[in-house]
């Protein structure tokens, strides 16, 4: 009887384990090739992007396709500031989150609260995880507005994915929690960039 | 001895049963502190790259040195 019962224990306990195991593990979206095979001719097109090598060639490739960053399925592509992470799953789910919550259909205020509140940022929250995540968005917000600015024909192809091509580099250097002193360099260059093709 | 093996199985399942409500609620409060909300006078209104810019360099001063 006593066996009997260390035995229950023993399938009891493995399968809680299994379970525990099960809701814990999360998957990391791969740029699969299956999903490539799309017809789709825009689907081609963006494909054909995806297999450059270069970063910057990636993103003039998107803007000359029209592919905006907001617009971008997830589970089929790796967001570029993710890349070159050992583990992107935070990552990749800061950006899904984003698209969730509509944050870039909103204007102003809105737009902020609704960074906010992804990330927990704010007066009682200024963690420098949550710091970190709300400065990604806030450069994403800016390459929204880079991005506008080029399908508006204000700025060229070429000085946007010049543009982007470093602000997903500042994202990298968050993403890699490298240092202020780091960051702020790349910035001041970006701000330079910025305001020459204002 | 039936006595014992009824005992050992409820505190098996009190074990497994309050490891699920640790989880639970760990991970109920993390998504209380993503939904938290903050006050009105702290958002900005973005309508300008400079209105992005000049939040990213407040925000930097809460990143490490």
């Amino acid at each position: 009887m006593m066996k009997k019962a260390i035995f229950i224990s023993f399938i009891v306990i493995l399968l809680a384990s299994v379970l525990v195991y099960a809701i814990g593990s999360g998957e990391i979206p791969r740029n699969s090739s299956m999903k490539a095979n799309s017809t789709n001719t825009s689907e081609m097109k963006r494909m054909d992007c995806e297999n450059l090598n270069i970063r910057v060639d990636r993103i003039r490739c998107r803007l000359q396709n029209k592919t905006r960053e907001d617009d971008v399925d997830y589970d089929v592509r790796v967001p570029e500031a993710c890349r070159t992470l050992r583990t992107p799953t935070a990552c990749i789910s800061l950006y899904k989150n984003v698209q969730r919550d509509k944050c870039y259909d909103h204007a102003g205020k809105e737009k902020d609260r609704c960074f906010r509140r992804l990330v927990g940022f704010s007066k009682n929250n200024t963690s420098e995880l949550s710091a970190r995540n709300y400065m990604i968005l806030l450069l994403y917000g800016l390459e929204e507005r880079i991005e506008n600015a080029n399908e508006a024909g204000s700025i060229s192809d070429d000085d946007s994915a010049k543009i982007i091509d470093l602000i997903v580099e500042i994202k990298q250097d968050i993403l890699d929690n490298k240092k202020r002193a780091e960051i702020v360099v790349k910035l001041n260059e970006l701000k330079k960039m910025i305001r020459s093709v204002q | 001895m039936k006595k014992q093996s009824i005992v050992i199985l409820i505190i098996v399942l009190v074990l497994v049963l309050s490891a699920f409500a640790f989880m639970n609620n760990k991970s109920a409060n993390s998504e209380e502190k993503n939904t938290g909300q903050v006050p009105a006078e702290e958002y900005k209104d973005f309508q300008t790259n400079d209105d992005y810019i000049n939040a990213i360099d407040e925000t930097i001063n809460y990143i490490q040195q």
